[in-house]
């Protein structure tokens, strides 16, 4: 069985059944657009629409000229907090490198150290504590540091409490 | 305000006044109010930001993408109005003097326009009734050229089936 070739149906078929399709198309959509419109703005009108614009354009332009000022007095209290934080973060760890005169008891603490923890009778600070650096540093030295008892070094009312409590 | 500044922003309101509030009252479902409340916002809206705007971008096509987005807002809060407190939506108020038209016809487009989703109504109005070409339509709604010419086939779908009688394909049939 053979196919038989389509015939076009003379100028409705192919591209004049397009062209065609795109001009109704094309009208209803012009009939559409001419029935669903505004209606024209008159002189009085644009005149009245454009001096409302304005006076709102100035009245942004006015109240942003004022808000630039008080935005910098809500911003100075932020400013401050964060220069006393900087010069807090700056003072803070050079305190801590300060070495301190050795009292009495200091000086029996490191009596009883090993040997290579003392230079010159003093504490050697860089092994018998970890060093206050950087976050990175803190992690390593607890990562790595050695067990200890958590009850070692606590305060007397605070061992009391945990002993207690914890029977340590 | 400075004079150059000033002048350059009446020269362009005077260029786009008419077919700003034109092209918000057919997206608005022929709010003559909305639409001059919304055109006003967005030309409020471009000049706050002429400052940022970016020389190589199409001026006329930047105010536009505000314009809509100035409606779309519009429309989100009339919707939620209508549905937080039950209130009807208002019928559409125009101060301006009615045209010489038919007001049921005239409401009968209204309402199949208003039915279409929001894509389709967006992308009928913008090219086949405010004639901006496809491509600016797709970059001022800033969809897709294919999603553009998808919506504008559905919505002409739509509205032919549903005002079948302006059709003049429908005309010419016996």
């Amino acid at each position: 069985m053979t196919k038989s070739p389509t015939i076009p149906a003379a100028g409705r078929s192919g591209r004049g059944a397009d062209q065609h399709d795109i001009a109704t198309a094309t009208a209803f959509s012009e009939r559409v657009a001419e029935i669903y419109a505004a209606p024209p703005l008159t002189e009085a009108r644009r005149r009245a629409f454009d001096a409302a614009l304005m006076e709102r354009v100035e009245a942004s332009d006015s109240s942003s000229r004022r808000t630039r000022p008080r935005l910098g007095f809500a911003l100075a209290p932020i400013a401050a907090a964060a220069a006393v934080l900087l010069l807090l973060l700056w003072i803070g760890p050079a305190e801590e490198t300060t070495q301190q005169p050795l009292d009495a008891g200091d000086q029996r603490v490191i009596a009883h150290l090993p040997i290579d923890r003392q230079v010159d009778g003093r504490m050697d600070t860089a092994t018998a504590t970890p060093r206050v650096g950087s976050l990175e540093e803190s992690m390593i030295a607890v990562a790595t540091g050695p067990v200890s008892d958590s009850s070692e070094g606590l305060p007397a009312d605070y061992a009391a409490i945990d002993s207690l409590f914890f029977g340590s | 305000m400075d004079a150059a500044r000033r002048e350059r922003l009446s020269s362009f309101v005077a260029e786009n006044r008419d077919r700003a509030i034109g092209l918000a009252w057919r997206l608005l479902g022929g709010d003559g109010a909305a639409a001059e409340d919304v055109a006003q916002e967005a030309f409020l809206r471009a000049h706050r930001g002429l400052d940022g705007f970016r020389e190589d971008a199409n001026l006329s096509t930047w105010f536009y993408r505000i314009l809509i987005n100035e409606i779309q807002r519009h429309r989100r809060w009339r919707w939620v109005r209508v549905r937080s407190a039950g209130e009807m939506p208002a019928e559409p108020r125009d101060p301006r003097p009615a045209a010489q038209r038919d007001p049921a016809l005239l409401a009968r487009v209204t309402r199949a326009i208003e039915r279409l989703p929001g894509g389709q109504r967006q992308a009928f109005v913008l090219v086949h009734l405010e004639g901006f070409t496809i491509r600016e339509a797709a970059e001022i709604s800033d969809k897709a050229v294919g999603t553009m010419k998808s919506h504008l086939h559905r919505a002409l779908q739509s509205l032919r089936a549903e005002l079948g009688d302006l059709d003049p394909r429908q005309e010419t049939k016996p």
